[in-house]
């Protein structure tokens, strides 16, 4: 199935619901309801979906080849999704990403902790 | 779920676009239903509220969003996986067209598949059809399996006889038999009757009362013969084939009681037979044929005394129907008791079933027909089942991605058996098809010897055959790709391509080794037939015209009549202006067959108990000038040699040989000649006056045989055979010697004008037929093989192209590379040449009884034969080496 990736969605960073579906999808696969109440309780509500900004999402990261479709486990009906190598590869970049700008922030002493160092 | 709020959400979401709504909207009803339900249990119908406001602010949004940005939304996985799994699930139907899906995709495959398939099936289906037509369909007589045919044989001595039976014999077993419900005796009669265009020859039979009903046959209109029938003055009655009512009658019912003048005399009609089936006029007990329209008329035997006591003349084929519950060796042990019994001489009978008696040789060219196209099958088979095993890698990874999307392995398997049964289908359908047409014309192409009891056609025997073999097709062709995709998952490269090449080396060494034998047969038929070819004959065979000549009817009363009439026909031919000479024989000597004996009588006493057989051929004075057959010792005829001279009569070589009684030249002999006709006549003493050079009398197989010869002028005969030496073609004179016996007699008929080198090639004909077309199908054996053995070859460089490319790439010389691929081949074909030597020798005991000059083991051949696969083996591996030796290391590596 297509590596490909395709824009806009290459470009970092990444939207809230990209990111946070691309985490929970990183371990393991999950269909549209649950991937809401994972990343819900993930974020302990932070970051709370709607549906239609999930089936949004999950369509162009379909659409540019970050997830993938599985075919429908246990009753069959919902549809359950897997993450690309080139998902994978973008959640890391973005989470790469979030961490320069944390040591950054941190330098600046905007957020406490030794700069340079992960937390 | 289908609550009020799913169905306002349901409507709400057609806001979103089409695609998308098609796509995901069931699943996003869905899940905001399930959150809505859980947000009310949580926190009531005002967190409930809230969240539906909030879904509807992103669904609107979303909507907006979409139409502002489309999304190239796929069509679902689901409904693509169900499109793709829907074979799986819905059978046969589906697996049917999936196949055809696949098919279409490799039209070349797909084609030269079912070509390969509907043509070897086709001859396999055709070879089963001819030897059903011949060997196995029911005759067209009542209870036929009770009707033998009779014959007088010496007994304990498996070569003297079968012949003919003479008259007393027949008598003699149908008194005493107890075995046969009943028994006939036939034997030719021609007439000639003058009709609206001229004298025509009437091919009759003559025949005992027993005859149609032994052979269970009634007539169509009137009756047949009974027993009043053959009293002697009563016996002028005739019964009319279908045809020649038809054409002399044109089909009137009144014909029956009508005057039919033959040969001059007058006789009633009495019945008509329908267009039925009837045993020919057996010009030798080994060729007895089966026509609807070979006889015009039956006549009666008249019942004289001086027939049933003639001991002499077998001219006779006996037919008779078994009692029910009698063996055929009951029966033979019955006949050959009264033999005994009843006279000092050594004839027994010997029985011959009905069918055997027709089919005689064709049972083994048949036979062999069918185990050839067969084997030809087999080979094409193997080819096919070796193209599937080579496709099959190309298919790993189709099949990998079924297998992954969760097609079952049996699914699987099932499929690809779908296929090749689809394949076999077609191809037998295409085969069926092929079949058909030449079932329907080929008969016409064969050689009139080829003895069809019934027309071949494509019945349900012969469909039911090509499904069979069709099956058994789809089974060699489909066993690999199904039995692998039921046992391993698609694996890693490397082993899958280990057992691939084992199994396709299995499939090359069997062709390989079907072709040996085959091309080892074909070629020890050719030899055979080439040895046929150039026996010679004892007689300058080229440029002789033949005819069958006539003289019949009151004018020929007196042996001297004939005579005269004959002489004066054989001048006329001499001094035609195309013509070196012209002679008259009885027999022409390719179908000569009348045996008759002789007994010396220069002994005192007269030694009764020593005769000797021996062909007996009656020839005019010029005979063996004409035919260019050399008097060794004495003389041959002279015109002195008359019937006012002393008997005169030669022998020939063999006939010395086998007397083996010291000097035979100028002895006395009585001679055992039906004297039938000319009584007292003719000479019943003969001195023999020469000794001539062996003929051969049946055609060039069979070895000369002894014989005696002596001249139409002292035993003239009212039908002879003319034979005419031309300077150039002998058909060109054909009219010239038609209008040479009309100046000799204008009614006298003359039924075949043909030359002795159609006749010949005639009798050639069946070998000739066979020996092409077993040919044919070796070559197409080998020629598949050879290919199979290409496709090993290029399979294992190609496969190998990286090693190649590495090794070449290490300092290897391309020429060892090249070395190396040719003796792989080499070493395929070695074990397929061996195993074909051993399948030849093997089936060369079935070919024994067709080969002349050479043996089935014949080392120079089987030799000859290997040398030549082996040499087209390498020749197949050459162009694989070639490319193997010029692999370019960088790319081989690069494309890896």
């Amino acid at each position: 199935m297509a590596d490909r990736v395709v824009p806009p969605l290459d470009e970092l960073p990444l939207t809230v619901p990209v990111f946070q579906i691309l985490l929970s999808l990183a371990d393991r696969d999950l269909h549209g309801y649950a991937l809401i109440r994972d990343i819900d309780a993930r974020t302990n509500g932070e970051v709370r979906l709607t549906a239609s900004t999930l089936y949004g999402a999950v369509a162009r990261m379909l659409d540019a080849g970050l997830i993938e479709e599985r075919p429908p486990q246990g009753d069959g009906r919902r549809r359950c999704y897997r993450i690309t190598r080139a998902g994978r590869t973008l959640a890391r970049r973005e989470a790469e990403r979030m961490a320069r700008a944390t040591r950054w922030a941190r330098e600046k002493r905007l957020l406490p902790g030794a700069a340079g160092r992960m937390p | 779920m289908n609550t009020p709020s799913t169905r306002l959400w349901r409507v709400a979401a057609r806001l979103l676009p089409r695609r998308f709504r098609d796509a995901f909207g069931a699943e996003l009803i869905e899940t905001i239903a399930a959150g809505a339900s859980e947000r009310r249990a949580a926190g009531g119908r005002r967190a409930a509220a809230a969240y539906a406001c909030r879904e509807l602010r992103d669904l609107l949004r979303l909507a907006r969003d979409l139409r502002r940005r489309p999304v190239q939304v796929r069509e679902p996985l689901q409904r693509r996986l169900h499109q793709e799994m829907t074979p799986m699930v819905n059978g046969f139907r589906t697996d049917v067209r999936w196949a055809w899906r696949l098919a279409r995709r490799r039209p070349t495959f797909t084609i030269s598949v079912i070509a390969t398939l509907g043509i070897s099936i086709a001859a396999a289906a055709t070879a089963f059809g001819l030897a059903a037509a011949v060997l196995w369909k029911p005759l067209p007589f009542d209870d036929a399996a009770r009707l033998v045919f009779a014959w007088e044989a010496v007994e304990g001595d498996g070569t003297t006889g079968p012949f003919r039976v003479t008259a007393a014999r027949f008598t003699d077993w149908r008194r005493h038999q107890s075995s046969f419900a009943s028994m006939a005796a036939f034997g030719a009669a021609g007439f000639t009757a003058v009709g609206s265009d001229g004298a025509v020859m009437v091919r009759g039979v003559r025949v005992t009362s027993e005859y149609f009903d032994t052979l269970g046959i009634s007539p169509a209109l009137g009756r047949t013969f009974g027993p009043s029938d053959e009293v002697p003055g009563k016996h002028q009655v005739v019964v009319l084939s279908h045809a020649f009512w038809q054409r002399w009658f044109g089909g009137r019912p009144d014909a029956v009681g009508a005057t039919l003048h033959l040969s001059g005399e007058a006789y009633t009609v009495i019945g008509v037979m329908p267009p039925a089936v009837f045993p020919g006029w057996p010009v030798n007990p080994a060729t007895v044929t089966l026509n609807t329209d070979a006889r015009d008329i039956w006549v009666p035997i008249p019942a004289t005394p001086q027939w049933a006591g003639n001991a002499r003349s077998h001219v006779h084929g006996v037919l008779a129907r078994l009692r029910p519950g009698i063996s055929l060796e009951q029966a033979d042990d019955d006949l050959n008791r009264l033999a005994s019994a009843s006279a000092a001489d050594p004839h027994g009978a010997r029985l011959t079933p009905l069918r055997e008696q027709f089919v005689r040789d064709a049972r083994l060219p048949l036979l062999m027909l069918l185990g050839t196209s067969i084997a030809v099958l087999i080979v094409a088979c193997s080819n096919l089942a070796a193209l599937q095993v080579s496709a099959m890698e190309g298919r790993r990874e189709e099949l990998g991605i079924r297998t992954a999307l969760g097609a079952g392995r049996v699914r699987l398997a099932r499929q690809l058996a779908t296929e090749s049964l689809m394949f076999a289908a077609v191809g037998g359908l295409v085969g069926v098809g092929l079949a058909r047409l030449s079932l329907t014309h080929l008969p016409s192409l064969l050689p009139p010897s080829v003895p069809f009891l019934v027309p071949p056609s494509l019945d349900l025997r012969v469909a039911a055959f090509a499904a069979g073999i069709a099956l058994v097709a789809a089974v060699i062709i489909g066993a690999w790709p199904v039995l692998r995709s039921m046992t391993a998952a698609p694996s890693p490269r490397g082993t899958a391509f280990a057992a691939r090449t084992m199994v396709y080396r299995g499939l090359v060494v069997v062709q390989i080794a079907l072709a040996t034998a085959l091309v080892a047969a074909a070629s020890l038929l050719a030899q055979s037939l080439g040895a046929v070819t150039r026996q010679d004959p004892g007689f300058v065979l080229d440029r002789v015209l033949v005819a069958d000549v006539t003289f019949m009817g009151p004018a020929y009363g007196t042996p001297s009549s004939v005579a005269q009439a004959e002489r004066r026909l054989a001048e006329a031919l001499a001094s035609l202006p195309g013509a070196r000479g012209a002679a008259a024989a009885y027999d022409h000597p390719l179908e000569a067959n009348w045996t008759d004996s002789i007994v010396l009588t220069g002994a005192v006493p007269a030694r009764d108990d020593v005769r000797w057989s021996g062909q007996l051929r009656i020839v005019s004075p010029e005979y063996f000038d004409v035919m260019g057959v050399d008097v060794i010792e004495g003389r041959g005829f002279s015109e002195h040699d008359d019937l006012s001279a002393a008997g005169a009569l030669l022998v020939n070589e063999a006939f010395v040989r086998s007397a083996d009684t010291g000097v035979l030249l100028g002895r006395l002999v009585r001679s055992a000649t039906p004297a039938f006709s000319w009584k007292d006549a003719v000479p019943s003493e003969f001195v023999i006056i020469g000794i001539v050079e062996n003929e051969r009398f049946r055609g060039l197989e069979e070895p000369s045989q002894p014989a005696i010869y002596m001249s139409t002028r002292q035993f003239p005969q009212q039908g002879f055979t003319a034979l005419v030496r031309t300077t150039g073609d002998p058909l060109a004179s054909a009219g010239d010697v038609r209008a040479a016996v009309r100046s000799v007699d204008s009614t006298a008929p003359v039924s075949r004008v043909t030359s002795l080198a159609d006749i010949l090639a005639e009798q050639l004909v069946e070998r000739r037929v066979t020996t092409d077309v077993i040919g044919g199908l070796a070559g197409a054996a080998l020629a598949l093989s050879v290919l199979g053995l290409y496709g090993l070859v290029a399979m294992m460089v190609a496969s190998r192209t990286r090693e190649i490319g590495v090794r070449l790439a290490l300092g290897a010389l391309p020429g060892a590379i090249a070395r190396q691929v040719v003796g792989d081949s080499l070493r395929n074909a070695l074990i397929g040449v061996v195993a074909g030597v051993l399948l030849a020798l093997l089936a060369g005991r079935l070919l024994e009884g067709l080969l002349v000059g050479v043996t089935a083991g014949d080392p120079t051949t089987l030799s000859v034969v290997s040398f030549t696969l082996i040499g087209v083996a390498v020749l197949a591996g050459l162009v694989p080496a070639v490319r193997a030796a010029r692999v370019d290391p960088a790319r081989a590596l690069r494309n890896e």
